[in-house]
């Protein structure tokens, strides 16, 4: 393997992370504050992928796209939240987690109904196609904004958790919600924010997905199983450890691929395995 | 207001007068109802007896999600321009792509459905799973997708059919023609299993038959959707490619070729040759404007000029006006039209299992794709063609150039082997 063919590499590896990080992060506070391992997660990237795409269809406009995917996603989440996973706070993880995978089902079946089986994606701005080329590496435009756009999502989300009182409130909430609402917070409105929050994350990871990859009706299974590789590697219900997760999980996967092609994915699964021997809580549990 | 009770009938325990019209009564309604129930499971029993029943094995969901529902009505309308239609009935499974599941759903359909045939499953690895399960229950299998080409080799079965295609008669016919038109440098890829790994194993002991040399080769996961590592690889080949040859399909194809052109391969000259239909026309649509100027194989060239696909291409788009001409679509038509005609050679007897065998066995029609020819080992002898996706007026199409007839030889020296009902010559 040649320098720049490690660098290449590299970068491809940040880019798949940077798109994990934005579905395993919702997931992960999700899980943290509110106790719900969310099985429905992927179908909201998904969804967000189909609307966002119906969106630009009809607009022509890809902004406006990933604005409106998301706004729609959350007001689902919304319901979803006030009408089901309401009445199984308390009940356990698994109760929620049968719920959210019986979601998940209703959701691909609708978007087989709606969309039909066809693969589809999502019109660029002229301006996102292309590629740079640094010093021989070819790198996409679209990409490289993903990957700043990430970033900054990232970092966005990294201050309000650690800056705003709400973020407070959610970093409280990680460790002990009775404590919460022993100081007077609605612990209801608090679960109910985090879960249309987190679903409209996952669908604006949804648009942009879309946009690099093909659509199709099977791609929930795909980012569900990512996300919960990368909360397991990090530590349930951790922000850095989905962050650093997600990382490595893009690392494995762009190395595996160079060096033992057909087994790319079977990377992911022994790299889980291996950190779970060693740290069974894993890289950094929350509390 | 009081009410008056005078005069009406209340029965009363001991009444013996009341118990007689109860029995009375309740034996009426049992007969009536037993001979009902009779007669209605008698005319069930007799409509059973004349319906013609049709298990598809589709896939529905997983990367080939959009071709099971075309073939689905491609087999529809078949029967329904037929003399069938009125006695066909249909039962359509989704096999997920998944062998194991195409396996129990196959035979849900033959033995709580009753079917008579079986069309389907959609990959190889589904065919050839199903087939070793059906062969020795003499069920019929009809298959127009699942390009195995050990199906008409070593595993062939008189009762299961390939009329489509299989991994030989989509890649073999490619080299000598990639030779010509690109030239003899090949960079081999494609999805790991089956039917990827088999196009390019046959691809290449051809290609380098006749003095091509393979620069490289990878084989990804089924379902990969970042392919830039792989991509890189061909970059990284000690000799520049003058191609690169592979089967990648469904979703599977639409990442690959808009990510090869994404990482800027497609403009620094290098060109992706996909084949069993990897740019269908559905597929196109998704991959825009990347996969125009690429090439792949098929043995049919939709809106091809030929009298029978101008009346396939009229009742299709009678029957169905949302839906484009396709690939999929004419291929399920063209399997309904072989069941249609060898029920035709039986009397419409669709329980006689051997005489359906025997009748698509030497099955040879003028169908929309051009001529087609049941080879002795129950695969078809299709013409092939080497096509270039161009785009005129904003639409996507395809320029394809006729390659000949090829069916699939079979035979010891062949990876697939020798079937023991014959082999066609190469």
């Amino acid at each position: 393997m040649t320098f720049s063919t490690m660098i290449a590499n590299l970068l491809y590896g940040v880019t798949i992370g940077s798109t994990y990080m934005l579905i395993a992060c919702g997931l992960s506070i999700m899980f943290g504050v509110m106790g719900v391992l969310n099985f429905a997660h992927g179908s909201f990237v998904m969804l967000g992928a189909y609307l966002g795409f119906t969106f630009v269809k009809l607009t022509g406009h890809f902004w406006l796209s990933l604005f409106l995917a998301p706004l729609a996603i959350c007001l689902l989440g919304g319901i979803i939240e006030t009408s089901m996973i309401r009445r199984l706070y308390g009940q356990g993880v698994l109760s929620t987690l049968l719920l959210t995978f019986g979601l998940s089902m209703v959701f691909s079946n609708t978007v087989l109904l709606l969309w039909g089986g066809d693969s589809y994606s999502i019109q660029l701005p002229y301006y996102f196609k292309g590629f740079v080329n640094v010093s021989g590496i070819y790198y996409p435009k679209f990409r490289l904004f993903v990957l700043i756009f990430s970033c900054l999502l990232i970092s966005l989300l990294w201050v309000l958790l650690r800056r705003s009182r709400w973020g407070l409130v959610i970093r409280a909430g990680l460790f002990d919600m009775e404590i919460v609402e022993a100081f007077g917070t609605d612990i209801y409105k608090v679960f109910k924010l985090v879960f249309i929050f987190c679903s409209g994350i996952a669908a604006l990871a949804g648009v942009i997905i879309g946009a690099m990859r093909s659509i199709h009706p099977v791609m929930d299974v795909d980012f569900i199983t990512v996300a919960l590789i990368v909360i397991v590697i990090g530590g349930l219900g951790s922000f850095k450890g989905a962050l650093i997760g997600s990382l490595i999980l893009g690392m494995a996967e762009a190395f595996g691929a160079q060096f033992i092609p057909g087994l790319a994915k079977f990377t992911t699964w022994i790299l889980m395995a291996a950190i779970l021997l060693l740290r069974p809580e894993g890289l950094f549990p929350e509390g | 207001m009081k009410r008056d009770t005078k005069g009406s009938k209340k029965w009363r325990i001991g009444d013996s007068r009341n118990w007689r019209n109860f029995i009375k009564t309740v034996s009426i309604i049992g007969v009536v109802s037993l001979s009902l129930g009779f007669f209605g499971s008698f005319f069930q029993a007799q409509a059973m007896e004349s319906e013609i029943r049709i298990g598809h094995t589709a896939a529905l969901s997983g990367v080939f999600a959009n071709a099971g529902p075309l073939i689905d009505k491609g087999l529809r309308l078949a029967f329904s321009l037929s003399k069938y239609k009125n006695r066909v009935k249909f039962f359509l499974e989704d096999t997920q792509v998944k062998p194991d599941v195409a396996v129990q759903k196959a035979l849900k359909l033959y033995e709580k459905d009753k079917i008579h045939i079986l069309v389907g499953p959609m990959a190889g690895h589904e065919a050839a799973a199903v087939s070793a399960v059906l062969t020795p229950m003499k069920k019929l299998m009809v298959e127009g997708f699942g390009a195995n080409a050990y199906l008409v080799g070593k595993d062939c079965s008189r009762y299961t059919f390939m009329l489509g295609h299989t991994t030989y008669n989509l890649s073999v016919p490619m080299a000598p023609w990639f030779l010509k038109t690109l030239g003899d440098k090949v960079f081999l890829v494609g999805s790991d299993y089956r039917t990827g790994r088999d196009v390019a194993l046959f691809f290449r002991q051809a290609f380098e038959k006749i003095g091509g040399k393979v620069v490289g080769e990878f084989y990804s996961p089924l379902g990969t959707t970042e392919y830039a590592p792989y991509l890189s690889k061909i970059r990284d080949a000690k000799e520049k490619p003058d191609g690169v040859f592979g089967f990648y399909g469904g979703a599977d194809c639409v990442n690959f070729v808009r990510q090869f052109e994404e990482y800027g391969l497609k403009k620094d000259g290098y060109i992706y040759v996909d084949t069993i239909t990897g740019f269908a026309i559905p597929q196109l649509k998704a991959m825009g404007d990347a996969a125009v100027g690429f090439y792949d194989c098929f043995h049919t060239v939709p809106y091809i000029d030929s009298p029978q696909n101008k009346s396939f291409m009229a009742a299709w788009q009678r029957a169905y006006p949302d839906e484009m001409i396709e690939e999929f679509g004419m291929v399920g038509f063209d399997v309904g039209t072989c069941i249609i005609k060898a029920l035709d050679a039986v009397g419409g007897d669709p329980t006689n299992t051997e005489g359906l065998a025997s009748a698509l066995h030497t099955i040879e029609y003028e169908s929309p794709r051009g001529k087609i020819r049941m080879g002795p080992n129950n695969g078809t002898i299709v013409p092939i063609y080497a096509r270039k996706v161009v785009k005129n007026d904003g639409k996507y199409r395809h320029e394809g150039t006729f390659l000949g007839y090829y069916g699939t030889p079979c035979g010891p020296q062949y990876e697939w082997g020798k079937c023991k009902l014959g082999c066609p010559s190469e």
